[in-house]
């Protein structure tokens, strides 16, 4: 994918760009960069049909708010979207999980479970804390024949591990590109998992043994009400991927949709959630 | 001994909802930083701004760790919402998206003080005042 870079540049650094920045959002940038001492800021609009037309527009926009001059830059995606794989090495996570990048040879040990993982722009390379705990986790606590859920599944890592460890798995995932990662990491490591583009948890099975979550508190708490309506008498949520700031919130959620906490386990600042459902159903 | 700083990154992005997308891609990615690590702490300790558009400036260091700091939302934000329009004039020189009061300005120049150099509200008030305009918002009494 090729993308504009549409900078503004300005005579002296400015007390406040946001009106820039209001114009570049509306032309369709997603953000925007601010550089060379507050003097220029920068959107980046996908290459397309109608984009120079926009990219005049804003240009004009732009000059009327005190700039001097707009730059115009083509950028490759493929300059800094593989920037990622300098971080993902070889990980040992547990006892017997191994998460190998798939650009990388590995020789396993006797019991070694290994996982492969291209990940590409979605989350999940073992690497993050978050992702760990939730490992952990599985490899302590699957057993073969177990139904697990993992919700927002990213790169498919934890879907995976589960799947290798003999479960039963299904997943869900809101972003396109994960969902095509996720299903490129199934295949690569010759696992078979029910995999679900939706935001919502319809359509699932209701007897989830166990049901994991790496994402953010936003999202845990509104699933809770519907996670507590997939998951077996008995049955383990785990939920990663929560600041303690955030904590509370979280708790309350989960204990409002019909979950008690048993355990909050940290790893590197970051928190992860383990609940079982109360035997009365939500509060 | 202090880490030695390479570089600041300094990005306007939506809380909550951080994606390896450009800007943030292309930023964190030359600057060699872990991206999908940022998103996810930028994406949980926004979660309650969710809306606004942050400004957030990243501290690089030598050995590439980082750290970030979250300002207020954007003033172009904070002016949206006051003045109640979902975008902006499509000309401010001949039409008006919004009006804003002087008294909704000096709340959002007292909110955003700290982010603009300055420590008196008035000139902080005519800072967001061209803001504003170049908006198309128009300033009422």
């Amino acid at each position: 994918m090729k993308w504009l870079r549409v900078t503004a540049h300005f005579p002296a650094p400015q007390p406040d760009l946001s009106s820039a920045h209001f114009l570049l959002e509306q032309a369709g940038s997603l953000g925007t960069e601010v550089g060379a001492g507050d003097s220029e800021i920068s959107g980046y609009l996908p290459e397309g049909e109608d984009t120079w037309g926009k990219i005049a527009e804003v240009g004009d926009r732009l000059f009327e708010c005190g700039a001097v001059e707009v730059s115009v830059r083509s950028v490759e995606e493929e300059d800094w979207a593989e920037a990622w794989k300098q971080f993902f090495k070889r990980r040992r996570i547990g006892r017997r999980l191994v998460l190998c990048p798939a650009w990388e040879p590995y020789e396993p040990e006797i019991d070694d479970i290994v996982i492969t993982m291209e990940p590409g722009q979605a989350f999940g390379t073992g690497e993050h804390a978050t992702t760990q705990l939730c490992l952990l986790f599985l490899e302590k606590t699957v057993r073969p024949g177990m139904r697990v859920l993992d919700i927002g599944t990213g790169s498919g890592v934890l879907a995976i591990a589960a799947a290798k460890l003999g479960a039963s798995v299904w997943a869900t995932e809101c972003e396109e590109a994960a969902v095509a990662a996720a299903r490129a990491n199934f295949e690569r490591n010759g696992v078979h998992v029910e995999l679900l583009h939706t935001e919502t948890l319809e359509g699932l099975p209701d007897d989830f043994d166990l049901i994991v979550a790496n994402i953010v508190s936003a999202v845990h708490v509104r699933l809770a009400p519907a996670v507590r309506k997939r998951i077996a008498p008995g049955g383990t949520w785990v939920l990663s991927g929560v600041i303690p700031d955030n904590l509370p919130l979280v708790r309350e959620a989960v204990e409002g949709a019909g979950f008690v906490v048993e355990d909050v386990v940290e790893r590197g600042g970051w928190l992860a959630i383990v609940c079982r459902p109360t035997s009365s159903g939500a509060a | 001994m202090a880490k030695k700083v390479l570089s600041v990154i300094k990005l306007n992005i939506p809380a909550g909802k951080a994606t390896p997308a450009p800007p943030i891609g292309p930023a964190l990615g030359q600057a060699g930083i872990n991206m999908m690590e940022f998103i996810k702490k930028f994406n949980e300790v926004t979660m309650d701004k969710m809306g606004n558009t942050l400004p957030v400036a990243i501290t690089v260091y030598e050995d590439r760790s980082y750290d970030f700091v979250v300002k207020q939302p954007l003033a172009s934000d904070l002016i949206k919402q006051a003045a109640g329009i979902e975008k902006g004039s499509g000309n401010q020189l001949t039409e008006k998206a919004g009006k804003l009061t002087k008294e909704q300005l000096r709340k959002i120049a007292e909110i955003k003080l700290p982010d603009l150099n300055t420590n008196d509200v008035e000139q902080a008030m005519k800072i967001l005042a061209g803001t504003a305009r170049n908006m198309g918002v128009e300033i009422v009494d």
